[in-house]
């Protein structure tokens, strides 16, 4: 059974996709050159790593076996560091809604919206180990200044996740609202929310979890909390404490990390 | 149905929807006190909160307008934060993969040492940057070197997870179609998982790149190199006009790197 | 009841939705707007209460002319108009005792309204509602919206309406995403609870053998115009063929063409 010679000419071989194109190269070239730019700059390289390691190996040793010496003195600052993350975590979500409102372009008018959003990227765009550094400057020493620039970001960072829920929700229900004849801030309470909520709640326990880690370190520019002693500890090679200090840290973010965890699954 | 009956469920589900009311309230109750406790504990009151506004105002006031004399010697700076932070994203990449692949219960060859990775990943990410690098510069000195090296333990810690997370949740039938052919453990996971998991892979990277450059920026606190440096010399030495156009700076870098970021990612995704 | 005169609207200044619509629709009405998808009934019936604002032309109901009335009065209004949707439009995440009772959202104190909590009367009149709309199994009254059936979603919105206590109801298509059998039942119920409570109703259809069924005046709407205007018996066979520009019966193409 031979085939028609048209039927076996259809039967060509598709062509063979190029791997190398020139943009694919252009690219992979761009790519190591900035790589290798950065090595320079940095001044990292196999060498200098290898060189480095008797230092670190040094180090460890010196921090192990952690010291009980005083750990009653941690108490009190890793206390400190819960309270300033539930603290921040709190008031930054509450302020996060009616922000998050107006920064909705459905909901909001565009002659707030602009600004909002600007404000909003600027609290964002600051880390908040600076705001800590700044609040400390100008309140002083002290938990408040760690809690305060903890909410500056935390506000920065949920009210656009607010904003972009809210922009995201089904349009229907806020309709309905409409046509029975509920004011706006009634449409959003009852024709939004109930949609974003879930989310949010999620976004609450996520930044939870991220402003108790915040906290422990905070205490490096004085903003309080278990980041004080830690520094102390180590400008004066206390390394012992230290590391009593950092596995203090490590439990208490991992125990809140797990809450976080399975509080994120019951609300789903 | 009577409507004796029919009442008496109406009933039920009204002390029903009460209950869940009820619960609600209890919950919001413990929140507050949550939050009224700490409030006490750090002096956080509104006596405090109306001082410091005065503070704020003059701090402010201080800070403004920004010195625009020192802005050509930014640059240095600038370009040191921007280089830890590019390395701090990839080279834990090539760290955190294989990682990754050790501990997925899904494909690990030994759960001792899947148990073991997983422990270390866990502490590289729950010990933060600035942590890591003040301990490195006290182990190797100031510079760039630490502030590196301090992202790039980060870093692995935090992508290890992500990457053994998006591992373990691939479809088992693939891997177990793979295994079927005669293919070895490499193989399964480069044509296997690789493929399908390799996108994602791309859009955390990015969303990493962006976090390390934020992180980057403020390691000069301890010395580890970058316009951090520059921003705490300026506050401890009151130039505060200084330090504002260092926090320009740094609010204009951060805004390009997601801009480019964002542009990535649709190119990419 | 409803006086509309050369009602017009138009989206973007050039191409109109609706235009030159003057009608009367009296008290007790059970009026449906037929035509093809597209055609403007959507746009005239939120024109209605305003929740589209027309490009001109006037809307007066109980002899107020709503483009003159305050926000406040507005809103008052349509409190008093009751409106069931296509795809229900209810919050899927809420009760569905939560979404009847968000009917009389508009009379909510600041307090209530702002920490979810209706009054007893609220409650005791959504159930009433619900009851009278064919859900009686309180069993369903703290469930999710989200886990009901179509045709019990739209009984839970027309009971939301009725906690209003309406004149007017607007319905813009409430049984296109309905089965054919269930179609049949809340059109029932609509007309049922219309003819009882002297409701008037102003429905929008593409489905004509409903509309023929249960309308008492069928206005007909071709190109956002009003194309036809009457009783559901004279509506002809040729009329409608006009109103759904039925002319080209070729809908397929052949393989010679």
């Amino acid at each position: 059974m031979t085939k028609e010679p048209e039927a076996q000419a259809q039967l060509t071989m598709p062509d063979m996709p190029v791997r190398f194109t020139a943009k694919r190269m252009l690219v992979a070239v761009v790519v190591i050159a900035v790589h290798w730019w950065a090595f320079y700059g940095t001044g990292l390289n196999p060498v200098t790593i290898v060189e480095g390691i008797p230092a670190m190996w040094d180090l460890m040793q010196h921090m192990f076996p952690p010291s009980l010496k005083n750990y009653q003195e941690l108490v009190r600052p890793a206390l400190e560091t819960v309270y300033i993350g539930v603290l921040a975590t709190i008031i930054g979500s509450v302020l996060s809604i009616p922000v998050g409102f107006l920064a909705a372009y459905n909901m909001s008018h565009p002659l707030i919206y602009h600004p909002v959003r600007l404000v909003l990227n600027v609290f964002r765009g600051v880390s908040e180990i600076i705001w800590a550094l700044l609040f400390v400057v100008a309140v002083g020493l002290g938990p408040m200044a760690g809690v305060l620039a903890l909410i500056i970001f935390a506000v920065g960072v949920q009210s656009k996740l607010v904003a972009e829920a809210v922009e995201a929700v089904d349009p229907g229900p806020l309709e309905a609202m409409r046509a029975l004849g509920a004011r706006p801030w009634k449409v959003f309470l009852y024709g939004a929310w109930p949609q974003v909520l879930p989310l949010y709640l999620t976004f609450c326990l996520y930044y939870w979890d991220h402003n108790t880690r915040q906290a422990t370190i905070l205490g490096f520019v004085g903003a309080g909390g278990l980041g004080v002693t830690l520094f102390w500890d180590i400008s004066v090679y206390e390394f012992e404490r230290a590391t009593t200090s950092v596995l203090l840290m490590i439990i208490m973010i991992t125990f809140i990390d797990r809450l976080c965890l399975y509080l994120r699954k019951k609300i789903i | 149905m009577t409507d004796a009956t029919a009442d008496a469920e109406i009933v039920e589900a009204l002390a029903l929807r009460k209950r869940t009311r009820l619960n609600l309230m209890l919950i919001f109750l413990l929140v507050a006190s949550a939050g009224l406790w700490s409030a006490w504990e750090t002096d956080f009151n509104l006596v405090e909160l109306v001082k410091g506004w005065g503070h704020i105002n003059n701090l402010l006031a201080r800070m403004f307008p920004p010195d625009l004399e020192i802005v050509q010697n930014l640059g240095g700076p600038l370009i040191e934060t921007l280089q830890m932070a590019l390395l701090g994203t990839t080279i834990p990449i090539f760290i955190a993969i294989p990682l990754a692949c050790l501990t997925a219960t899904n494909i690990a060859p030994d759960p001792v040492l899947g148990n073991f990775i997983r422990l270390v990943l866990h502490t590289l990410r729950t010990v933060p940057e600035l942590l890591w690098a003040m301990l490195l510069v006290t182990a190797v000195g100031l510079g760039t070197f630490p502030g590196t090296m301090a992202l790039i333990l980060h870093s692995t810690g935090s992508m290890g997870k992500f990457f053994y997370e998006t591992i373990e949740a691939a479809d088992p039938g693939v891997i177990e179609a793979m295994e079927a052919t005669g293919a070895n453990r490499f193989k399964v996971i480069m044509f296997g998982i690789m493929p399908t998991v390799l996108p994602n892979y791309l859009s955390i990277v990015l969303l990493y790149w962006e976090f390390n450059n934020r992180a980057a920026t403020i390691l000069g606190l301890v010395g580890a190199g970058g316009i951090g440096l520059t921003l705490t010399h300026a506050i401890q030495d009151f130039e505060y006009t200084e330090a504002v156009t260092c926090l320009i700076a740094i609010v204009l870098i951060l805004t390009v790197i997601d801009r480019i970021s964002a542009y990535l990612r649709k190119k990419v995704i | 009841m409803i006086v509309v005169s050369d009602l017009a609207k138009s989206y973007d200044g050039t191409i109109y939705a609706i235009k030159d619509i003057s009608l009367t629709i009296e008290k007790g009405e059970f009026t449906v707007i037929f035509g093809p998808s597209g055609v403007g009934k959507s746009t005239f019936l939120r024109c209605l209460n305003y929740l589209v604002k027309p490009t001109s032309g006037d809307v007066i109901i109980d002899d107020q002319r709503v483009g003159d009335l305050s926000k406040a009065e507005l809103l008052g209004l349509r409190s008093r108009v009751g409106m069931i949707f296509q795809d229900f439009n209810l919050v899927n995440r809420m009760s569905v005792l939560g979404n009847v009772m968000c009917g009389r959202l508009h009379g909510l104190s600041v307090l209530r309204a702002l920490t979810y909590s209706f009054a007893q009367a609220d409650h005791e009149a959504a159930v009433h509602a619900l009851r009278r709309a064919g859900l009686a199994d309180a069993e369903l009254y703290n469930r999710r919206v989200d886990t009901l059936s179509g045709g019990q979603r739209q009984r839970v919105g027309i009971a939301r309406m009725l906690v209003q206590k309406p004149k007017v109801i607007l319905a813009d298509e409430p049984v296109a995403s309905l089965d054919m059998k269930m179609q049949h039942t809340i059109m029932r119920l609509v007309s049922d609870i219309a003819a009882k409570d002297e409701i008037t109703v102003v429905m929008s259809l593409h489905h004509l053998d409903l509309a023929k069924q249960y309308a008492t005046r069928i206005i007909g709407l071709s190109d956002g115009r009003v194309a036809f205007d009457g009783p559901p018996d004279s509506l002809s066979d040729d009329i409608i063929d006009k109103v759904f520009k039925m002319e080209d019966k070729k809908v397929v193409g052949t393989r010679d063409d």
